[in-house]
């Protein structure tokens, strides 16, 4: 007799064999460039680029932390993130296109290529590199965690949080080592399939399993917890979150690139446009699986889930995150369980596979080639690949810490990232007087990025901040945006103009 | 000479403008339908309305189908 676990995880190692097979298959037509290795020759067209920017953004947040965030704050996730998912697709055009044309015409690679170059400052690079690579590594570990959790579930806790997650965090840098970002591009668009398949799937098996329809589940709900139907975070940190998630993650490294690669702005516009129609509608089926999670957790199911089983979770896992997989697990058809955990595992990995690629590319190019710049081309790629594992490793070792909430976490990182926004913004969109120079730009990023990271609730504690100083990541991003903005204005107006 | 051409050129494509006035419209409706959302908290309560969704939700549904036609709009008549 199969046992439940033994098909999903079948089921899970088959599809990453899948995915080492298209990362493998797109070296067979690799060309030994960075352009070609990282930006796909620039040639990405509508398809590819839609989806592989769609489901670079949603990663384990979208397939695991929105489920427990939908369980334990309600619809207060729907009204935040239907308002940054489509403004993340009004920025991918309307900062993206600029970045492409600017890119195409200047032969941009990394991100710092174009700060460097419109600010005429290496040390801007440099500094940027190391800005993203600490906010980055946070990104990176999220998916770490999440694939733990997926894999340590889809066992039946037979293979451990910590080999799961080494296990597929190495298949992923595996993949983008030997076929480099073509790799993630291509497995990109497999993922991005099956994630979002996965997803209404799962909504609605999981759903009218226990519900007639939807004005039931919303009824169960009302007399659980009325709560859970309303809008719980107060404005700043909504808006906070909108412009964290909205904005930062589109201008992260892993996204900004996306904008080299497209083919033309025609491919640029119809890919923000989708992409924006993809992000929002992923989260209706998480809010319908959340919502039950949450009646389910104050009921039970008898035999199969016990009331109170999310507090049991996050015990288990640090937060509760698992809450999606481990409802996927009990509650559906072991094959079944074994395609939806599949793409609640493409989720994080097609986010993971962007960010070791790209932060390898980053560090390579605005780093390595700068101390050697007669460096070959070969050379630079066996050096990408390295940092590739190197990066997929740190993360996995940050992950087995099991540092908490999937959601948090993705906030400061988000948060830092945004910080480069002012730079950025001045760069690509031209104005009259210059409000922003180099001295400005990095003394605005280096300001903001140390306030996000100093007095976020989870991190302040290291830097001895009281608690009562500390903020949580989406609110405290903001203000730090905002002082970013100031400090660049000003230092700008005091020293000299920049070229 | 040629360099300083294509330099301006690209600058030229960089400029955010509003010649179309379909982009000041929709401009305008997408940044009023974010701004709404704050207005969400006049009417932050769990009543039962359509569906048996909250009135929060239904409001948040309300906007976000607002923003994806003006985005799809703009990408079939305003964005280039």
């Amino acid at each position: 007799m199969v046992e439940a676990w033994q098909v999903v995880t079948t089921i899970l190692f088959l599809y990453l064999i899948f995915m080492i097979i298209i990362g493998y298959y797109s070296t067979k037509i690799l060309r030994k460039s960075l352009e070609d290795f990282y930006l796909l020759s620039r040639r990405a067209g509508l398809l590819v680029l839609f989806l592989a920017t769609a489901s670079t953004y949603h990663s384990a947040f979208a397939f695991l932390t929105s489920v427990a965030v939908f369980a334990t704050a309600g619809v207060t996730f729907w009204i935040g993130s239907f308002a940054w998912t489509t403004l993340a697709g009004i920025v991918g055009y309307l900062i993206g296109k600029r970045v492409y044309i600017l890119g195409k015409s200047r032969g941009y690679i990394s991100p710092s290529d174009l700060l460097a170059d419109r600010y005429n400052s290496e040390l801007l690079r440099v500094i940027t590199a190391i800005v993203w690579a600490i906010f980055v590594i946070g990104y990176i570990t999220v998916q770490a965690i999440g694939l733990g959790i997926i894999i340590s579930i889809g066992s039946g806790g037979r293979i451990s949080y910590e080999i799961g997650s080494l296990i597929l965090v190495l298949a992923a840098a595996l993949y983008v080592a030997i076929g480099g970002l073509r790799a993630a591009y291509w497995t990109d668009v497999a993922q991005g399939i099956w994630m979002y398949l996965g997803v209404w799937l799962a909504g609605l098996i999981i759903v009218y399993k226990f519900f007639p329809g939807i004005t039931d589940l919303f009824v169960a709900v009302r007399e659980v917890n009325p709560k859970l139907l309303t809008l719980n975070w107060h404005w700043q940190l909504l808006v906070g979150n909108i412009i964290v998630f909205g904005v930062g993650v589109m201008i992260l490294p892993h996204l900004w690139i996306k904008f080299y690669a497209a083919r033309d702005t025609y491919t640029l516009k119809w890919s923000s446009a989708l992409t924006a129609l993809y992000l929002s509608s992923f989260y209706i089926p998480a809010m319908l699986i959340g919502l039950t999670a949450a009646v389910l957790n104050a009921k039970g199911v008898p035999g199969i889930l016990e009331p109170g089983f999310i507090s049991a979770l996050t015990k288990a896992y640090g937060s509760a995150d698992a809450v999606m997989a481990y409802m996927i697990y009990t509650l559906t058809h072991p094959v079944i369980a074994g395609l939806l955990l599949a793409g609640a595992a493409a989720a994080a990995m097609s986010t993971l596979d962007s960010f070791i690629g790209s932060i390898s590319m980053i560090l390579t190019r605005d780093v390595y080639q700068k101390i050697n710049p007669k460096a070959s081309e070969s050379s630079l790629v066996l050096i990408s690949r390295i940092l590739i594992i190197l990066f997929a490793l740190i993360g996995w070792a940050l992950a087995v810490q099991r540092p908490g909430l999937i959601f948090d976490i993705v906030a400061i990182a988000a948060g830092g990232g945004l910080q480069v926004l002012p730079a950025l913004l001045q760069a690509v969109i031209p104005t009259k007087r210059q409000w922003i120079n180099k001295y400005g730009a990095i003394a605005g990023l280096v300001v903001g990025a140390l306030i996000v990271l100093m007095f976020t609730v989870q991190t302040a504690k290291y830097f001895g901040i009281p608690s009562a100083w500390a903020r949580p990541a989406g609110e405290i991003s903001l203000y730090a945006l905002i002082i970013n903005f100031i400090v660049a204005v000003i230092v700008s107006q005091i020293t000299k103009r920049s070229s | 000479m040629l360099e300083r051409w294509c330099a301006l050129s690209i600058e030229e494509e960089l400029k955010v403008s509003f010649k179309n006035p379909l982009s000041i419209v929709l401009t305008l409706i997408a940044v009023v339908a974010y701004l709404l959302l704050l207005a969400v908290y006049q009417f932050n309560r769990p009543d039962p309305t359509i569906l048996g969704m909250s009135a929060p939700l239904v409001y948040a549904f309300t906007l976000w189908i607002i923003i994806v036609i003006v985005i799809i709009v703009a990408a079939a008549r305003v964005w280039g």
